[in-house]
Formats: structure tokens, sequence, C-alpha cells
């Protein structure tokens, strides 16, 4: 019986997704729908922790500003420009102690805010620059090469975090952009 | 000849065996040790995974590392060992006890492999362990002395641990 509700209720979600998909598949074309650009998931991003974060005075659980630092860029188009803030989370903050426990900290990137989108984050790495040409899949593996796939900042002491530290992260799903202006060309690219 | 000119002749010898100890030297012994570091699968699909190591190390060297979530043994980490254990994506609370517990907060998320150091610090009974964030190069540079610790060994361990409960 309960299998039976639960595969009934799966078949009504199933219907409404499907609804929702061929109303949005019928409805009349705009100049702005026509402009929907979709990121995929795990497209990187380049971003800047904006806040210092210690790992003495963080909390866990506490949110920190985050800002794109270079824009989004789709088969050499801007989609997103630099500039766009959000926000990251302290996932685990320890204080350095006596007999040799350093100080530790890991941080997470939750998303961007876009005119109103948002774009969920992942995969945060500490300190790879990907301005330019760099923003490729290269230096993102590169990246994951020298770091682990969370930010991960250790010394003897405690930990610090300037404000204006560069990471990179990927998105977490595909997103829909409908962009607002013109799209541009990357700089630099034919 | 002298005690003194003996040691001295022998200490020579020696040293031109070996010959000089020169920075390139070191960094090809670096380079080398980076050649034979443990090669880690990715983790199964959906899921991400955790390199738990404890270098080895004379400091509390008899000491165990048993790293648990909830109550429950993942796995011990004795000198020199290590383990890889995949895990559900989210939020995830490791804890390692002795005198004190220590715990650490990770975010596991899918396709990802993080690390986790053991060390053991000073206490005031015993040594204390400690669960620390680490990093792929740190396990890279220790992990040809490492040795691992298999599925079988984990699985004998945890029903061990959960028959004393």
């Amino acid at each position: 019986m309960c299998a039976w509700l639960l595969a009934m209720s799966a078949m009504a979600f199933g219907q409404e997704s499907t609804q929702s998909v061929s109303s949005q598949e019928t409805a009349p074309d705009t100049a702005e729908a026509d402009n929907a650009i979709t990121l995929p998931a795990m497209h990187p991003v380049s971003i800047e922790i904006t806040e210092a974060l210690n790992s003495k005075t963080s909390k866990i659980g506490q949110m920190f500003a985050i800002r794109l630092r270079a824009p989004i860029t789709l088969d050499g188009k801007v989609i997103i420009p630099a500039g766009a803030t959000g926000q990251g989370e302290v996932i685990h903050a320890a204080r350095a102690r006596a007999a040799g426990k350093a100080g530790e900290l890991i941080i997470a990137a939750r998303y961007l805010d876009y005119e109103g989108t948002k774009l969920p984050l992942r995969s945060l790495k500490y300190g790879a620059d990907m301005t330019g040409d760099n923003n490729s899949g290269a230096a993102i593996v590169a990246s994951a090469a020298i770091s682990s796939a969370l930010a991960l900042f250790i010394t003897g002491g405690q930990v610090d975090i300037p404000a204006g530290m560069p990471a990179t992260a990927k998105l977490s799903q595909d997103v829909r952009i409908i962009p607002s202006g013109p799209i541009t060309k990357e700089e630099g690219k034919p | 000849m002298t005690k003194n000119k003996i040691t001295l002749l022998a200490t020579l010898a020696i040293a031109l065996a070996v010959g000089p100890v020169t920075a390139p030297a070191i960094a090809k012994d670096k380079a080398a040790a980076a050649k034979t570091a443990v090669v880690v699968d990715a983790p199964p699909a959906g899921k991400g995974q955790v390199v738990f190591f404890r270098p080895g190390s004379m400091m509390g060297m008899a000491l165990g590392c048993n790293v648990r979530e909830n109550g429950a043994l993942i796995g011990g980490l004795g000198n020199g060992k290590y383990f890889i254990q995949a895990f559900e994506p989210g939020k995830h609370v490791f804890t390692t006890h002795s005198e004190t517990t220590d715990t650490l907060n990770m975010e596991i998320e899918s396709g990802e492999t993080y690390y986790v150091k053991c060390g053991i610090g000073m206490g005031v009974v015993a040594g204390r362990p400690n669960i620390a964030p680490s990093d792929k190069a740190t396990f890279d540079e220790k992990s040809a002395k490492l040795k691992l610790k298999t599925v079988d060994q984990l699985e004998k361990e945890r029903a061990k641990d959960a028959a004393k409960k």
C-alpha cells in the first residue's frame, strides 16, 4: 500500500514536471527566452574571498562574503561579468592550541548572486588564479593536483585568510542565465 | 697512529664513499619519493572519499588513533598507516578520543578526495591524537612509507569495536 502510494505520488510528480516543462516549451517566445544561456554544472569560476577569516575567530557555520574575480565565460563570450557577489560558509574552525595543535580552517563556497539568479557553487580550492586564458579546464585539473578539494590553510599557528584571497570553485548544477545586456566577447579572444 | 687520526681517516673514507649531499641530490630524493607516491583512485560514483593517514613518528608511536563518526569506528590508524573510506556527500563530523576528544567537521562533495592526517600531540598523562585537514601534496610526500589498511582489516576492526559495545 505504502509502495503503491509512493508510486502514485511519483507518477503525479512526474506528470507535474512534464507539464511544467511542456508549458515552458509552449510559452510564447520572448527576446529574453531566446537569449537564455545554460552554464553547465562543474563550470569553473574564479572568485575571491572578500572577508578576512581566521582559525581563532571564525565560527563554524559563519557565512562570509565572496566576489566573482574574473568573468564567467562560455565559448569565448562573457556570460557574467566580474564583480557578482555571493557567500561562503565556514565548515570547520579550530584555534591553535598548546602541545603543537595547529589552527585549522575549512571553508566552502555556497553561491554567487547574479541579478537575482543564484549560482550554486562547490569544489572550492584555495589560491588558484584563473584569470584570462588560464580560466580553463586544464587549470582546474592542475589546481586539483596541488590542493585538496576543500580550501585548507594550515600553519604552525593560527590560520589567516586575508581579504581578497583568490580561489576557484565550480558550479554545482546547471544554471540558466538570461543576460540583461548584450553578450560581449572575452578579452583577447577572436 | 693515534685514535683521533684513525677516527678522522674513517670519517673521510665514509664521506668519500657516500659523496657530498648537495641540494640537487635532495631534490632528486624528493622527486623519487613523489614518483613512488600512492595513486589514489577516484571515489565511487556519487560519493566522495577521505584518505585518513598517519605518518610514522616516534612520538606516541604505541598509541592508536581511532577515527569515529557518531561513535561508530571508521578505522584505527596505527603508526605509519593509512586507509581510504568513501562517504555520502554532505556534512560529516569525525572524532578521535583519548584524554580529550578532537573533532573535525568536513563537507564531502561527490567526486572529490579529501585528506585527513592524524598526529599525536603531547598530553598530560598520555599523547593526544589529533585529526586535522591535510592535502594531497602532504600525503604524496609520505605515502611511499605508509602501509595501507585493507577493507577486510577495517571491517574486522569495526566488528570487534561494535561487539565491545
